[in-house]
C-alpha cells in the first residue's frame, strides 16, 4: 500500500480540525514531531509502522477495494436478518441453528459479492485490477486491424480496455452472440470497429478466455494503453475484497439469498429491492 | 462540515420507530434494546450514503475539495484532461475549469451515448467552455474526472471541484449535511422496520422519505 504525507500538525486537535472526516488508508501526518498513519480498522490515527490493512488482491487493484473480514460481513448480515443476538457462547453450546445460520450465510458470500460486482454500475466498481494483455496476437498484421489478448483466468468483468491508437477507451465486452459481432466480423470496413468507434469482445478459445479486440491502424509498435478488470470473488486469509461503495448491496444481496433458502420469501423480496436500490440510485 | 452524534441519531430513530429513547436498560439482561440498537447503527451508513447520493444538491452541502493535478491528453489548457477523484469519492458536488463559462454538477456515464458525442472527431459535437461535460471514468489508476473541453491554453487550472464523500462513522460521530438529518433519521428507521418486519410502518416511512426528497424539489423549482 502506497503511502503520502498530507500535512504536519502542532497537535491531534488542529489534525481533526484540518481533517473531520478522518484519513484514508495509505495516509500518514506528522503531529508535534511524531508520525501518525490512518488505521482503517480503527478509524483513528495511530503511531508506529502501518498494519498489513491492504486488500488481498494484488497491488495493482486500485485503492477502491476493501478487504473485508468475512466474519464482519456475516454479523452484517445477520443484523440485517435480524438474528444478530447469536454468539460465540450460544455456539459453543451448541446451537444448532446459529451455526446453520453462519454457514448458509457464509456459503452465499461469494455468490452475493459476484452477482452485485456483475450487475453494479462501473461508477461503482473503481479502478479494478490492471492486466496488460502483454502478449498480443493480431489476426493478419501487427497494429493493422484485428487480434486478441488473453485474459486472466479469475477473469469477471471488463472496466476499460484501450489500444495505442484508439480515440477512446471502451468499457463493455460484447458477447460473440451479440449481434454486433457480426458486424465487427464484416468484409466492409466501415461497419467494423476503428481507433474512433472502438469494440471489445469477449471470445472463447480453447487456450482460455481471450479480448478481442476491433480495430487498429496504427501499424507495428502499436500496445495495449491501458486495460484492467474486476477479477471473480474469493476468500483469502479470512477476508473478501469488495469495492467500499458496493459493500452495503452485498449485505443486503446476501441476506436476501439467505432469506430466500431460510423460506423467508416476503423479507427476501425486500431486502432484494433495497439492494436494487443502492445499485440504482448513484449519483452517475 | 457538522459531524453528528451517532447516539443522538439512533436516538431519533427509536423515537420513529416508537420505541422509547433507548436511555436506559429496563434490566441488565434488556438484550431487546441492544438488538435494536445494534440494528440502527448498522443502517446509519447505507441510509446517510443513500440520502447523500440522492438528495438534490441544495440539500447535501459544499462537501470537500479536490482536484490537485490536472493531466491533459494533448497539449496543456487544450481540449480535453482528467483529475484523479479522491478515493472515498461518492457524489460531485461542483466542478469548474477556469476557462469554463458555468459550472457542472452532474456528470455523465461512460456508459452514455452522450459520451461518446465527447470523443467525436467533430469538435462542435464536444464540450466546450460554453456547454460543459464532464464524466466519471473508471481508469487502472483509479476513479477519475473527466472534462470536456478546454481552450484557455497554459495556465489553465482548476477554478472550483467540490465532492461528497462516501459517510464513515469515526469518533462516534458521522458527517451529515444538516438538511438531511430528517431524511437520513428516516431512512434508517425504514431499513430498521424492514429487518424488524414491521411492514406496515417501513412502506409509511418509504413514503414519508420521499416526500421531503420531493419537497425540496419543488421548492427548487417555485
Amino acid at each position: 500500500m502506497s503511502t503520502r504525507n498530507i500535512g504536519t500538525y502542532d497537535n491531534m486537535d488542529a489534525l481533526w480540525e484540518a481533517y473531520p472526516a478522518g484519513g484514508l488508508a495509505g495516509d500518514t501526518v506528522t503531529v508535534n514531531g511524531t508520525e501518525y498513519h490512518w488505521s482503517t480498522a480503527t478509524n483513528s490515527w495511530v503511531t508506529g509502522t502501518p498494519a498489513q490493512e491492504s486488500s488481498p488482491q494484488s497491488n495493482t487493484t486500485a485503492d477502491t477495494t476493501v478487504a473485508y473480514q468475512v466474519d464482519d460481513l456475516m454479523k452484517s448480515v445477520r443484523i440485517v436478518l435480524d438474528n444478530n443476538m447469536a454468539s460465540d457462547t450460544l455456539s459453543a453450546l451448541g446451537d444448532i441453528d446459529t451455526l446453520s445460520l453462519d454457514e448458509i450465510i457464509r456459503n452465499h458470500l461469494i455468490e452475493a459479492v459476484r452477482s452485485v460486482e456483475m450487475n453494479a454500475p462501473l461508477s461503482l466498481l473503481g479502478g479494478g485490477t490492471t492486466f496488460f494483455g502483454e502478449t498480443i496476437t493480431w489476426y493478419q498484421q501487427e497494429g493493422k486491424g484485428s487480434g486478441f489478448v488473453h485474459l486472466p483466468d479469475d477473469f469477471l468483468r471488463l472496466i476499460i480496455f484501450q489500444m495505442s491508437d484508439w480515440q477512446r477507451p471502451v468499457f463493455e465486452a460484447v458477447s460473440p452472440q451479440d449481434p454486433r459481432y457480426n458486424m465487427l466480423r464484416s468484409r466492409y470496413a466501415g461497419v467494423s470497429g476503428c481507433p474512433e468507434k472502438p469494440s471489445a469482445v469477449l471470445v472463447n478459445m480453447p487456450t482460455g478466455m481471450v479480448l478481442e479486440f476491433h480495430s487498429c491502424v496504427g501499424g507495428a509498435g502499436t500496445f495495449v494503453r491501458q486495460a484492467s478488470y474486476i477479477p471473480y470473488p474469493k476468500v483469502e486469509n479470512d477476508a473478501i475484497g469488495i469495492p467500499y461503495q458496493l459493500k452495503e448491496a452485498v449485505i443486503y444481496f446476501c441476506a436476501y439469498l439467505t432469506a430466500t433458502t431460510t423460506q423467508d420469501a416476503e423479507l427476501a423480496e425486500k431486502l432484494l429491492g433495497i439492494c436494487n436500490t443502492i445499485l440504482s440510485n448513484n449519483p452517475v | 462540515m457538522q459531524l453528528c452524534k451517532v447516539s443522538e441519531l439512533v436516538k431519533a430513530v427509536r423515537a420513529l420507530l416508537d420505541e422509547g429513547d433507548g436511555k436506559e436498560l429496563n434490566r441488565l439482561d434488556d438484550t431487546e434494546t441492544l438488538r435494536l440498537d445494534e440494528i440502527i447503527r448498522s443502517r446509519l451508513i447505507e441510509s446517510t450514503r443513500h440520502t447523500l447520493a440522492t438528495a438534490p444538491l441544495s440539500m447535501i452541502g459544499a462537501g470537500l475539495e479536490f482536484g490537485e493535478t490536472i493531466h491533459w491528453y494533448k497539449q496543456e489548457g487544450h481540449g480535453a484532461g482528467y483529475v484523479l477523484l479522491p478515493k472515498d469519492f461518492l457524489r460531485l458536488v461542483t466542478f469548474q475549469m477556469s476557462d469554463w463559462m458555468k459550472e457542472v454538477h452532474d456528470p455523465i456515464a461512460v456508459t452514455s451515448q452522450e459520451y461518446l458525442l465527447q470523443r467525436s472527431r467533430f469538435s462542435g459535437v464536444r464540450g466546450c467552455p460554453e456547454r460543459p461535460v464532464t464524466a466519471i471514468i473508471n481508469l487502472p489508476q483509479g476513479m477519475a474526472l473527466e472534462f470536456f473541453s478546454c481552450t484557455g491554453g497554459d495556465g489553465t487550472y482548476v477554478r472550483q471541484a467540490q465532492y461528497i464523500p462516501y459517510p464513515r462513522i469515526i469518533k462516534k460521530r458521522i458527517y451529515v449535511p444538516p438538511l438531511c438529518q430528517r431524511s437520513v433519521i428516516i431512512r434508517t428507521a425504514y431499513l430498521t422496520a424492514v429487518t424488524m418486519r414491521r411492514d406496515a410502518l417501513a412502506k409509511r416511512l418509504l413514503q414519508n422519505n420521499r416526500n421531503i426528497l420531493n419537497d425540496q424539489l419543488a421548492n427548487e423549482h417555485t
